[in-house]
């Protein structure tokens, strides 16, 4: 190694460093704790109890499947709507910078305020609500609040998250050419068919960051589903903050679920970017 | 050197000052205990509820006894942990702790606290030491009383048509589907609710001694499906507060809620005062929260005094009046709660503590997550 490659190496260090420790920090900590290691209420020896336990909690399996439906769903949604929007801001025009602007001021809101928001905004006795009442649509307030599909979850998720995707397939489209686009058009091809076979796999990378990211925010999300979410459901997250304050060995099999948690963003996101990506490709054959 | 030394000597001379004074105290006699806690001075209560509105409860002790009183933020189970932590502790930092009933169970009083308080108290024939079951043998006395019952909307359902036994509920449940909310997590008032239902339901069980075993449990499944059959005729609710902030709004005719709570609320004006609260002649539970002075206080007599004034008739009958709780001193009168004598008798116990919890996660398994 070089003097110019190791200085490099330096350089990276107290960034990098400090990110992989607490990694590595966190992660050991979670397996060690989901074997029965750092127990706060019993003895700290090797067990696979924790395992056992929770994996034969029927409340896992609804979280899990719950929270893959949300993180998938949202994330779709998200960079579906964010397209068309960055198609439409590819090339400036007067006022496009505002629109630009506005669109992204859902990432300066935090989750939890958006929350509340959202349930004002839907309750029984909320603004939707009182129109819907004035416009002689319904003659008594629906009850919106805490739905049992977690519709009001995956609007706001894909409120809070559709400005982070605008953002990357903003550049992405940007730095498409004209000229391939215009050779396309030349030959015939109408705006659909630009779209599946040149800009979609021009903006594979920037598509697939944005769903990984997206899913794994959806995947772990408290704030949303704690204020908005189904009461009758539990997301990962919820249930592992749950099992640690109900259970006295809440922090060993929080654990457990925290892994599950870190495991269902990996291999979900990563698949959700594979998919997409044979996908993509399959639409640019045919 | 120095230094460590006058160090040591202080901390020696505050322990030995400290464990005098909690040994002294049943030696005193109460004109001197006063003299003793002025000259302590301060006193620092742990209470994990309403801290800012007791803040101002308090000045009426400062401003008579001229005694500081502290009242630190913190949760109930970070005031009961740091109380645990501390145990080992020559000096603490808490002079009064205020715990549920209940959490007496959880660790041994005569070790770890200064009492009995019923020997060192002079109003003690007038006061509680036994709550929720649990009995704190004079170690731990009672300052608040809460109760659950049923707050309601007068202009959604008359008060000769409220729900008062299980069949009553049943039938108003199927009669007008979706008015009825209740919380299952976040406060206590939900499972209040359907604790007594499942007693009502399973009535051949002692809820007071049974232990929750698989047998008892099974026992427990005509409740689940009582609950289940009606699953879209009542709404869970997220909290407590939803519960309470929706009758306000008018989407609920009833929801589950504590006597307290309500009475807050509209002192407070965050609910209207036409809400109105009952307890069902089904009975639903009441308990209350308590006091203690640890071992290690580091202000002993001034947290006594402070706790004759908290448990006195008179301040009892103030925290009934601001904040609807149930007085805890025989010689108070209860002008101001939301239920009269009467209907107070359909108060019942809440089930034993492990018992209790096994039915909350039993509702949540068979019921919520069903």
């Amino acid at each position: 190694m070089n003097k110019q490659t190791l200085l490099a190496y330096c350089l990276l260090l107290p960034g990098l460093g400090l990110i992989i420790v607490f990694i590595f920090v966190i992660i050991s900590m979670a397996l060690a704790q989901s074997v029965g290691y750092f127990n706060f209420s019993g003895s700290s020896t090797f067990t696979w109890q924790f395992w056992q336990q929770i994996l034969a909690d029927h409340q896992l399996s609804r979280a899990f499947f719950y929270s893959l439906k949300i993180a998938t769903i949202s994330a779709i949604l998200s960079v579906s709507f964010a397209y068309p929007l960055a198609l439409w801001l590819r090339d400036p025009f007067r006022g496009s910078q505002f629109v630009s602007s506005l669109l992204k001021a859902p990432l300066l809101v935090h989750g939890l305020v958006a929350a509340f928001l959202y349930v004002n905004f839907i309750s029984f006795n909320g603004f939707l609500n009182q129109i819907f009442v004035h416009l002689g649509l319904v003659s008594r307030p629906i009850r919106m609040q805490n739905d049992s599909y977690g519709i009001g979850v995956i609007i706001l998720q894909v409120w809070k998250q559709m400005p982070f995707a605008l953002l990357l397939l903003t550049g992405a489209v940007q730095s498409i050419g004209h000229d391939i686009t215009d050779a396309a058009k030349d030959l015939g091809a109408g705006a659909w068919t630009r779209f599946v076979k040149i800009i979609l796999p021009l903006t594979l990378k920037a598509l697939q960051a944005a769903l990984i990211i997206i899913f794994i925010g959806a995947a772990g999300d408290y704030s949303f589903q704690i204020v908005a979410g189904p009461i009758d459901v539990s997301s990962l997250a919820q249930l592992m903050l749950r099992i640690q304050a109900n259970d006295a060995n809440g922090w060993n099999l929080s654990a457990t679920v925290a892994i599950l948690l870190m495991l269902t963003a990996l291999i979900g996101s990563a698949l959700l970017a594979l998919i997409t990506q044979q996908v993509i490709k399959w639409g640019a054959k045919r | 050197m120095k230094s460590l030394l006058l160090s040591l000597t202080v901390a020696t001379l505050t322990f030995a000052t400290t464990a005098q004074a909690s040994d002294d105290l049943s030696n005193m006699t109460w004109p001197q205990v006063v003299a003793q806690a002025k000259k302590e001075g301060t006193v620092v209560w742990y209470n994990w509820f309403y801290q800012d509105r007791f803040r101002g409860e308090v000045k009426s002790f400062e401003n008579h006894y001229g005694i500081k009183v502290i009242i630190p933020d913190g949760s109930h189970d970070a005031n009961m942990n740091k109380f645990l932590a501390q145990s080992s502790r020559p000096t603490g930092d808490i002079d009064v702790l205020s715990l549920g009933g209940s959490d007496l169970a959880k660790f041994k009083p005569e070790k770890m606290l200064i009492g009995p308080l019923s020997n060192l108290l002079p109003q003690n024939n007038t006061l509680k030491y036994k709550m929720e079951g649990v009995d704190s043998k004079g170690y731990a006395v009672a300052y608040w009383g809460n109760q659950t019952g049923i707050a309601y909307n007068p202009s959604l359902i008359s008060q000769k048509d409220l729900p008062q036994t299980l069949s009553d509920f049943s039938a108003y449940f199927a009669k007008h589907p979706g008015m009825f909310g209740f919380n299952y997590e976040k406060g206590g008032s939900g499972p209040a609710f359907f604790q007594s239902i499942v007693r009502n339901v399973v009535p051949d069980i002692d809820y007071q001694t049974a232990q929750p075993t698989a047998n008892t449990m099974a026992k427990l499944t005509p409740a689940w499906k009582w609950f289940n059959q009606r699953r879209g005729q009542y709404i869970i609710t997220a909290s407590n507060s939803d519960s309470m902030t929706r009758l306000n709004g008018g989407e609920f005719a009833m929801v589950a809620s504590w006597e307290d709570l309500t009475a807050s609320l509209q002192k407070e004006g965050d609910i209207s005062k036409a809400i109105k609260f009952y307890i069902p002649k089904m009975t639903m539970p009441g308990g209350g929260n308590v006091v203690m002075i640890p071992k290690n206080a580091p202000h002993p007599a001034a947290a006594l005094l402070f706790i004759h004034w908290l448990t006195s008739a008179k301040t009892q009958v103030t925290f009934n009046k601001d904040f609807g709780s149930v007085p805890q001193n025989t010689e108070s009168n209860s002008h101001y709660a939301l239920v009269n004598k009467a209907e107070r008798k359909n108060s019942s116990l809440w089930p034993d503590k492990p018992l209790s919890d096994a039915i909350n996660k039993a509702f949540i398994n068979h019921v919520i997550f069903h």
